[in-house]
């Protein structure tokens, strides 16, 4: 079953603006907001009462049509009918929200979004689109090595916003470490020199918890590039509604919340090690005979996260460039310019060569 | 008010003052005139080398290599001695000049100056000198040796040292036959070798390039040049920036116990005998500024370095 985006007023496809924070509809302005009262409209008789999940109003037209085809098993690629237009869609299963290709109208698959698959949280994209851009195209410009043709306008226009699915967990930690460390002085008498060295047997233990660690439970983004997104300001942070992935894409999750720990518990662990070796302090040396960290998990959110991606082929080659959605930090590896760095490489090497010869003409 | 913020404002300038004073007064030091020679220093060693050259009936001249005016030498040791000398000298191009004497230490480096600008000025011992007084005064026996001219440089304040640690002993133990031609060989030894301070002798543009290491002036840029590309390519990217801190619940977080138990100490001792300038010591000058190098009452500038014995 597909959830449509339908304004009130005029019937048009309505999205999520991230300027406003609001469904805006594509066709007359109305905007709406979410969790919110809402807004007040010039036509007093549209009386609209804020999006509770347990009170849908009449004049809301949310249209949840049942799914009239399912051709596939579940885990296959489905096929579902766009409310708006009626045309049939077809979409790989991950994808919990899209855009129809033939009008426009933004989309979201319903029982991708129900039951145990349901996002219990998400993070509204902070970023608009032409921001996104804008970034993109500044991050782009300012590379030092990056070619002068290499984010075009007709590329930058593929940019898509993804909410990628994240399991994000409260850990605790237990850590502890036995070591043996040193402090040591020297002092002369006479013609002697005297090193004195002192002994301290250090135990430490620490109970740490971890709020919300994020592990990316989506198969299709490299799991390095959206630990390099991190992190989100969980502030923003809202309970799930469909209306956010109103004109943006959507994944569910592909890796589930036991899948994903292993990686948390490891670097959680590490935190505890981390913290448990910052609290040795004093001394000359520390050797560590016992240092482990366990961690356990108390908690699990599933949540969607804001992401714009921009993927094209460059020279033959196939790049992704991905943006958090809400702090706008950038991550990819752009392409290198031959050109650039044989420039900078001139350059160094001719400013480095001057600095030289100047200390050598003058210390010699 | 009005008051505060003056008095404020003079209590910073005069920190200031006193702060630069405190640095440039010791850098003014650094860069003070090198002869730290008392004028009334050279009339006391100039009547020192006239009384000594009148009591023994010598007189300062161009074929006399050593003058023993307290005695310590044979008459065989003197004329063997002397001819050794001669030979250093043409082998390093120098002129080297030995004084016997005994007078008060204090005066050391006046007379050595006073004698090397006697015999510099009257053509007695070419510019390149090489010189060296033996002291025996009971109170205070020692040597002083400077260089001047090329030996200014080639024999500089630390190759002094270096063979006053050779002769030392040879004096010690009342060898100074010995002791004047191994200090005759190695100051015609160092005549020979390669500038220690090299800008002492030829501070030109072509000789200050003949110098210059090139290979590595042409090697470490590119060096330079690799560092800051692989800089430049690590950085573009973007990494990992969220760390245990950034998802730590601090309030519900800490250390639950914390053990520092002291379990022994241990000593060990190394064997450092401290630098005292006594007998056997270092030049009691201590370092090039005092009592090494100086500036003649005739202008020239030399190396030196003493020890006592």
């Amino acid at each position: 079953m597909t959830i449509d985006f339908k304004c009130p007023r005029c019937g048009a496809g309505m999205e999520y603006d991230s300027e406003i924070g609001k469904l805006q509809c594509r066709g007359c302005g109305f905007s709406q907001a979410i969790e919110n009262a809402p807004e007040t409209a010039e036509d007093e008789t549209v009386a609209v009462e804020p999006f509770d999940g347990a009170m849908i109003p009449d004049e809301v037209k949310y249209e949840e049509k049942e799914e009239e085809k399912k051709v596939s098993t579940y885990e296959e690629e489905q096929e579902f009918e766009c409310g708006s237009c009626g045309a049939v869609l077809v979409t790989e299963p991950e994808v919990s929200a899209t855009h129809c290709p033939y009008c426009g109208s933004a989309i979201a698959f319903g029982e991708r979004l129900a039951g145990k698959l349901a996002p219990d949280k998400v993070i509204p994209f902070t970023i608009s689109k032409e921001e996104a851009k804008s970034r993109f195209r500044r991050w782009a410009k300012n590379g030092l090595l990056t070619p002068k043709d290499f984010m075009t306008e007709k590329r930058l226009g593929e940019i898509t916003g993804v909410y990628v699915p994240f399991w994000l967990y409260d850990m605790n930690v237990n850590a502890e470490a036995d070591c043996l460390c040193t402090k040591k002085r020297s002092y002369r008498r006479g013609d002697y020199i005297f090193h004195e060295t002192k002994y301290y047997h250090v135990y430490r233990r620490a109970d740490l918890n971890y709020k919300k660690v994020p592990a990316d439970a989506s198969v299709k983004m490299d799991d390095t590039t959206m630990d390099c997104l991190e992190p989100y300001d969980y502030k923003e942070m809202k309970d799930f509604r469909p209306e956010y992935l109103a004109g943006f894409q959507a994944e569910k999750y592909g890796v589930d919340a036991e899948g994903a720990l292993p990686r948390v518990e490891r670097r959680v662990a590490d935190y505890g090690r981390q913290f448990i070796c910052s609290s040795v302090t004093g001394y000359s040396t520390t050797t560590y005979q016992k240092q482990e960290a366990v961690a356990k998990k108390k908690q699990e959110y599933y949540a969607l996260l804001p992401v714009w991606t921009l993927r094209y082929e460059y020279q033959g080659e196939q790049k992704i460039y991905t943006m958090n959605g809400q702090t706008g930090k950038i991550v990819g590896k752009p392409p290198v310019s031959g050109g650039r760095v044989a420039k900078w490489v001139a350059v160094l090497y001719a400013g480095s060569f001057v600095i030289f010869t100047l200390l050598a003409f003058l210390l010699v | 008010m009005i008051k505060k913020r003056i008095l404020h404002k003079i209590s910073i300038l005069a920190f200031l003052l006193l702060f630069f004073a405190g640095v440039f007064a010791p850098a003014c030091e650094v860069f003070a005139d090198e002869d730290n020679t008392d004028y009334g220093d050279y009339e006391i060693a100039a009547g020192i080398l006239a009384d000594a050259l009148s009591e023994s009936g010598q007189s300062l001249n161009e074929e006399q290599r050593l003058y023993d005016f307290y005695g310590a030498l044979s008459e065989k040791e003197l004329e063997e001695t002397s001819t050794w000398i001669a030979e250093q000298e043409e082998k390093g191009g120098i002129s080297i000049r030995v004084f016997i004497i005994a007078m008060d230490a204090f005066y050391e480096k006046a007379f050595l100056e006073e004698c090397a600008d006697r015999l510099i000025d009257k053509g007695y011992a070419g510019e390149n000198l090489a010189v060296m007084v033996i002291n025996l005064d009971e109170y205070e026996r020692g040597v002083s040796i400077q260089g001047y001219g090329l030996c200014e440089s080639r024999l500089c304040d630390d190759r002094i040292e270096y063979v006053l640690d050779d002769i030392i002993e040879y004096f010690a133990k009342g060898d100074y036959g010995y002791g004047i031609r191994l200090f005759a060989k190695e100051a015609a030894y160092y005549a020979e070798s390669v500038d220690y301070y090299t800008y002492y002798e030829d501070n030109s543009i072509k000789a200050k390039l003949g110098r210059m290491p090139w290979f590595v002036i042409l090697v470490a840029p590119a060096g330079v040049a690799a560092i800051g590309l692989a800089v430049m390519l690590q950085s573009s990217g973007g990494r990992m920036t969220a760390g245990g801190r950034t998802y730590l619940n601090s309030e519900a977080s800490g250390l639950t116990a914390s053990r520092d138990e002291y379990v022994r100490t241990s000593v060990t001792r190394t064997y450092s005998p401290r630098d005292n300038g006594s007998s056997g010591g270092r030049s009691s000058s201590g370092g090039r500024s005092s009592g090494g190098g100086g500036r003649s009452s005739g202008g020239r500038s030399h190396s030196g370095g003493s020890r006592r014995f």
